[in-house]
């Protein structure tokens, strides 16, 4: 698709905590599609599906029921210093030395899949029910 | 871009490690380390010149005083051949950095120790599975289905006002849109994520600092007339709001939420 909507998380950190960061990550995209309500699945990027700049990545995919495949829906990565040397964004360590930080990101979320998902997975005779975390936010409950 | 020191230290590694996304670094590196010596030693050439011009210019001044003219403009001389000597030597130096600027922008960064080998999405490795897997009913559709019957996204407006790959969404299907962006929004703010709104327009810098350039030149969105890139995600404007930026440690971790269309 040419133009999507997406929600993106990014985080600097200090080189000694990124993983740990990369984890957190990993979990609040997780409690989303809980919340949702969705089936996922997170997959480690084997070196061939890395992106250039990442060092380590988790895709999380949910499960579209309709058309009974998995659906990438969010990529989180840490890439080290790899970006923060092109940046130029560097910290002052305790000595007072001039280090490179850590940058990660992450989709939190991409929408157009996560549309379709919501849309198969919570169809039924009556119609089309929305999570109860949406409610609030869309103002009904169902799209009949 | 991976640091050089990096590189010397952890030449194995390297190499072996960049494996595991099937690129051959061999060459490359190698060419990386022996340009990083070039640039070594023409930088200790350079060093070793301005010394000596400095020396000079202090001897000019001593033998003027003395009245020692004709030595005084021999000396002259030398200083004048020592600073063509230096201009040449910093034309390659830049030429050295230059060169391998453009190397160090070909290698990909180092995967962690613990990214599987593999080739294609097919080699990932699935380490979570969460979530009962509905059963739907019997007249259960696809969503492009749904969105039609049900009046949420329309495709073929999108194909008519723009091209494919530009739908609609219109009334329900846009309220459910609206509404699952500011639920994204919130639950990151919750989790101490501060929002920002960045532009959808980058400068060609701002492209370099996240990598999209040169690598994956052509992927982006040009716009000529402004000499500006369209975002492909909204990673590339929020990392570069710390471009050229220095932290202090106190400072961490910070962290940014955005939502944009891209």
């Amino acid at each position: 698709m040419h133009q999507f909507d997406k929600v993106e998380i990014v985080q600097i950190q200090h080189p000694e905590k990124s993983y740990e960061t990369l984890d957190v990550m990993v979990e609040h995209v997780k409690s989303l599609l809980t919340k949702l309500g969705l089936p996922y699945r997170v997959a480690k990027l084997c070196g061939g599906d890395l992106g250039f700049t990442a060092a380590l990545t988790f895709d999380l995919e949910v499960y579209s029921a309709a058309q009974e495949k998995w659906l990438e829906v969010s990529s989180i990565s840490n890439f080290e210093s790899f970006q923060a040397n092109r940046l130029k964004c560097r910290y002052k360590d305790s000595d007072g030395k001039t280090q490179l930080v850590h940058t990660l990101n992450g989709s939190a979320l991409a929408l157009p899949r996560i549309m379709a998902a919501l849309l198969e997975n919570n169809q039924t005779a009556e119609g089309i029910k929305i999570p109860e975390a949406l409610v609030k936010y869309t103002g009904f409950d169902i799209i009949q | 871009m991976l640091q050089t020191p990096f590189i010397r230290a952890h030449k194995d590694l390297v190499i072996e490690r960049l494996k595991t996304r099937n690129f051959d670094g061999t060459e490359i590196i190698n060419q990386i380390l022996v340009l990083d010596d070039d640039r070594k030693v023409t930088q200790q050439k350079l060093d070793n010149l301005l010394s000596e011009s400095n020396q000079i210019a202090k001897q000019i001044g001593e033998l003027f005083k003395s009245g020692k003219q004709a030595e005084a403009v021999e000396f002259k001389q030398k200083a004048a051949e020592l600073k063509e000597q230096s201009a040449s030597l910093k034309e390659s130096q830049n030429k050295i950095a230059e060169d391998l600027q453009q190397l160090l922008y070909q290698v990909p960064n180092v995967p962690n120790e613990i990214v599987p080998p593999g080739k294609s999405d097919e080699d990932n490795e699935i380490i979570l599975e969460q979530g009962l897997i509905p059963n739907l009913y019997d007249g259960a559709k696809p969503h492009w289905d749904l969105a039609k019957d049900f009046n949420l996204i329309d495709f073929e407006l999108g194909v008519k006002i723009t091209g494919a790959g530009f739908p609609i969404y219109k009334g329900k299907g846009a309220k459910l849109q609206r509404a699952l962006i500011n639920f994204f929004l919130d639950e990151a703010d919750q989790s101490g994520y501060e929002e920002v709104i960045p532009p959808l327009m980058v400068n060609e810098a701002s492209g370099f600092g996240t990598g999209q350039l040169p690598d994956k030149e052509g992927q982006m969105y040009y716009m000529p007339a402004d000499d500006l890139y369209m975002i492909p995600t909204a990673e590339v404007p929020i990392t570069n709001i710390y471009r050229d930026v220095i932290l202090k440690e106190e400072d961490f971790p910070i962290k940014n939420v955005g939502y944009t269309p891209c």
